[in-house]
């Protein structure tokens, strides 16, 4: 039985910079149900980033986030106060970040940490030895070959791709229901990314747990996730089930993510270029903001674009969308 | 650093203000005066503030503003010198330290650390000692205590940009070792060694004022603040503006000074820097 | 074809930041970050250097350089020693935005290997700039822009043009894509491609990323912890790879995942036998001669050579 487990409705998120307010992410809507995996696709300057770090608060103070309604486990959790919203954020809400390191206090060991969330979990009177048999246990789990030693070491003497482990043991051993990854194997070599992504599935399969996986890598969010939102310059652009958005990708920049990624996987001689770069100034709200980029952008593109239904698809926010044919891969 | 963003900083501003007023005080004051820094008024001695005496005269008779002013120029003067000479030194010797490291860091590190075991007027006071009282040996002093300043802060910088891709660069294309430092890596640095020369300059100054408090450094009947507050001291039962108002005249010069460097400081913050 | 670029038998030495503790437990301070590796590369050929983190293929190509001392062996462009100062070899970096002097206009950046060498004067040089700018596809309005205002793929593009300004034989590329937008990338890679037919380059190309060297590379050399494990025509390495090692690599790009990576512990340059097979400990295949000494390379098909014991001793 699918339980709906997070829902964004609407969902803006703006900077106040000293003279002008800039909207980073607007108009985002999705759902993500329990035990699957909502990849979230964007490259620089997509929204994908602040997106999720709206959803958990992590945004810095200069941020503005409004929403019409963010549900989790069917509660409206957009108007908790951060007292309540704290609680929730490290139990039943986590984040994996790109780069391990800055989740760990550097002057404190593995095993302070475990502690730490322990008690978090547990109450102040959590039994110590409890805890750090459940620790070495989901160390053990996490493919730490010697946890009994890990919880003794500080973070600068491991590896990025053993501090990762050590970062998704801790988040295992907190059970969320949610985990947002932000690109956590981005930085890391093929070996180590593939077992770190071989965990996150043993992760999912034990707990139960949501993921939402931000990347840029189609490869990786074909093969991890059950559904995809792609984002271009602070707004979706396409969404829906992953089989049917890689195999028939309705708008032209996904059409172009997914075809350099085949292009890459196969044997050409060139690769089809998606031409031009993300602009770097404020987006203009009324025409399409792929169009500058887009081999299909004609006249009629130049009017604020609204993200329409497919049928058997998705959502695409393209005057085209239901007109692509398969991409030959 | 754009000017627009310098305007917007206050204590910069405020600071730049203060020193403006300042340098034009000390470099254009004395001509528009109608006293010579020099001329002695024996029945006017020690008078308090007045319209034509605005800072009062001293033991001799002499205005005291006049002289203030053109004091605050040599002190000024010489502070500078001794900064700049600092600079030179201490800029190459922290390149070339900061690039290399090795035996030349271990060296030169090991020097510095030496001129820092001493507190600043501590060693200007050994150097007056060993060479004698004096303008240029003021200035020889002021550079002595400021050159490991500057040297470590070059090479402290000069180690965190080293290994960045465009120094790299550099090096791949052939330019030679001289013209990587001071072309590619200085103008990069030159932040945070700028904020230290406004301070440096400030406290040269106290430095110079001191000497010349204790009769180490100019000597009278020449004009510095130290000098002038020496006199003041003498006599400051009887009148107590010469001394006052001259050490007041110190202190806004580094209120000046430290408030620019200060200002220099905040917008140099990479977290202020807003793209274009 | 001729070899342009030889790695002749190179060894390069890093000195270990280890703390006393392993020190004192057995561990040496100083371990070859690339171990008499032997490597030549066919002019106008792209040749791709794969490995991981540790691997020495980026450290190899700052040997080669001059960017760091080499301990052992040499480098030679056209049998000679290479000279930096000549500007026959040049290097493109990973992170375009470091790699320009943030204070620099895109036009000063190019001007000063232009008048470094000799190959523009006052006359000609917003000429010769501007021919740069138009052989990576960058417009003359980037001229006076700095660093900051550009995206990455021009950044990088500008930084291409700054490096072919020296008119170099060999460019070597470290993880030239990796810092980009996915979207972008393409764009890049076959603008290397083009630049190879039109500027008469040979290209070293360091990466991680199988796929982008695939694309990009003629032949293909595999490295592990500062040992060259086995190289080839990309083709056929990609097809059919000898080296267990490689098998394990590649095996990162099979998506249904039949392959289950090991977690067995990689090498440790410290502390492991230097003289053993470097993959001895990840080796599925591993022997009782695998621990006695590193294999030499043997051949395993046309310009096809893998250092393992699995396969029968031939000379390449």
């Amino acid at each position: 039985m699918t339980e709906t487990l997070l829902e964004v409705n609407d969902l803006n998120v703006a900077f106040r910079l000293a003279s002008t307010n800039l909207t980073v992410s607007s108009d985002v809507s999705f759902s993500v149900d329990r035990g699957k995996v909502l990849g979230l696709i964007g490259e620089s300057g997509s929204g994908k980033t602040v997106t999720s770090k709206a959803i958990l608060r992590l945004l810095p103070k200069n941020a503005s986030l409004d929403a019409k309604a963010i549900r989790f486990k069917g509660r409206d959790i957009s108007t908790l106060s951060e007292a309540e919203f704290n609680r929730l954020r490290g139990t039943e809400l986590a984040m994996i970040f790109q780069d391990p390191v800055g989740s760990f206090n550097p002057v404190k060991t593995i095993g302070w940490h475990f502690r730490t969330v322990g008690k978090l979990h547990r109450g102040a009177s959590a039994s110590r030895s409890e805890i750090m048999a459940e620790a070495k246990d989901v160390l053990a789990k996490a493919d730490i070959a010697d946890p009994e030693n890990a919880l003794k070491k500080y973070p600068h003497q491991m590896s990025g791709g053993m501090l990762q482990r050590c970062l998704i043991a801790l988040v295992m051993f907190s059970k969320p229901s949610l985990i947002v990854a932000d690109e956590p194997t981005t930085n890391l070599d093929n070996l180590v990314e593939r077992q770190i992504l071989d965990l996150f599935d043993k992760l999912r399969r034990e707990t139960d747990a949501s993921f939402i996986f931000i990347t840029h890598d189609m490869t990786i969010a074909e093969m991890i996730s059950d559904s995809v939102i792609v984002m271009y310059a602070g707004q979706i652009v396409e969404q829906g089930p992953t089989e049917a958005l890689m195999r028939r990708p309705q708008h032209p920049y996904t059409q172009g993510l997914v075809r350099t990624a085949r292009e890459l996987e196969g044997e050409v001689e060139t690769l089809t270029e998606i031409s031009g770069e993300i602009g770097t100034g404020i987006h203009p709200e009324n025409r399409c903001r792929f169009a500058p980029r887009c081999p299909l952008y004609e006249k009629a593109c130049d009017h604020a674009i609204e993200l329409r239904h497919v049928e058997g698809h998705g959502h695409v926010r393209c005057i085209k969308a239901g007109q692509a044919r398969e991409i030959e891969g | 650093m754009k000017l627009k963003h310098f305007l917007h900083n206050r204590t910069a501003l405020a600071g730049l203000t203060i020193t403006t007023l300042f340098l034009l005080a000390v470099f254009f004051g004395p001509m528009l005066s109608k006293w010579s820094s020099n001329q002695h008024d024996f029945m006017n001695a020690l008078q308090a503030p007045s319209w034509a005496h605005p800072f009062g005269t001293d033991s001799l008779g002499r205005d005291v503003i006049t002289r203030v002013m053109e004091g605050a120029r040599i002190s000024l003067l010489i502070s500078v010198s001794g900064v700049l000479a600092a600079m030179i030194l201490g800029i190459t010797a922290g390149l070339y330290s900061g690039f290399y490291g090795g035996w030349m860091d271990v060296i030169v590190m090991r020097v510095v650390d030496l001129l820092f075991a001493f507190p600043a007027f501590v060693l200007a006071l050994f150097l007056m000692v060993a060479l004698g009282y004096g303008v240029t040996n003021v200035a020889l002093a002021i550079m002595l205590v400021y050159l490991p300043i500057f040297a470590r802060i070059t090479r402290n910088m000069t180690e965190t940009v080293r290994n960045d891709a465009y120094v790299q660069a550099a090096q791949v294309m052939g330019q030679g070792t001289p013209r990587i430092l001071f072309r590619e890596i200085l103008p990069n640095i030159s932040a945070p060694i700028l904020v230290q020369a406004t301070i440096a300059v400030a406290f040269g100054i106290v430095i110079e004022s001191g000497l010349s408090f204790i009769g180490l450094g100019v000597q009278p009947p020449t004009p510095s603040l130290g000098v002038i507050m020496a006199d003041g001291q003498e006599y400051f039962r009887r009148s107590p503006w010469v001394l006052t108002l001259s050490g007041l005249s110190v202190t806004v010069a580094l209120l000046g000074l430290n408030l620019l460097g200060d200002g220099l400081r905040d917008l140099s913050d990479p977290r202020l820097k807003v793209r274009e | 074809m001729s070899e342009l670029l030889e790695f002749d038998d190179v060894v390069v030495t890093f000195a270990a930041s280890a703390g006393m503790m392993s020190r004192l437990r057995g561990g040496t301070t100083s371990f070859n970050a690339v171990d008499h590796v032997n490597l030549s590369v066919a002019r106008g050929e792209i040749l791709g250097i794969v490995g991981e983190s540790g691997s020495g293929k980026t450290t190899i190509c700052k040997a080669a350089l001059g960017l760091h001392g080499i301990a052992g062996g040499a480098v030679t462009l056209d049998g000679k020693p290479a000279r930096l100062s000549d500007g026959s070899m040049q290097m493109v970096f990973q992170d375009p935005l470091s790699s320009l002097n943030p204070r620099q206009t895109i036009a000063e950046a190019i001007a000063i290997p232009l008048r470094l060498h000799g190959r523009a004067g006052r006359g000609d040089m917003t000429e010769a700039i501007d021919t740069l700018l138009k052989d990576v596809g960058l417009g003359a309005q980037f001229r006076n822009r700095f660093p900051h205002e550009l995206s990455g793929g021009q950044l990088q593009r500008a930084a291409i043009a700054r490096a072919l300004a020296t008119n170099p034989r060999v460019l070597f590329a470290d993880e030239a894509v990796s810092k980009l937008d996915v979207s972008v990338r393409a764009q890049i890679l076959n603008l290397l491609k083009r630049l190879r037919d039109s500027h008469d380059l040979t290209i070293v190309f360091v990466t991680h990323d199988l796929h982008v060297a695939r694309f990009l590379c003629d032949r293909i050399a595999i490295m592990y912890f500062g040992k060259l494990l086995e190289f080839g025509p990309t083709r056929a390495v990609y097809a059919d790879p000898k080296h267990p090692y490689t098998q394990e690599l590649l095996g990162t790009l099979d998506h249904e995942r039949k392959t289950v990576a090991s977690t067995r512990d990689v090498f440790n340059p410290l502390t492991d036998d230097r003289r053993a097979c470097r993959y001895l400990n990840r080796c599925p295949h591993a022997m009782a001669v695998c621990a006695d000494r590193h294999p030499d390379f043997r051949s395993t098909g046309p310009g096809h050579a893998t250092a393992c014991y699995l396969y029968e001793e031939a000379k390449p």
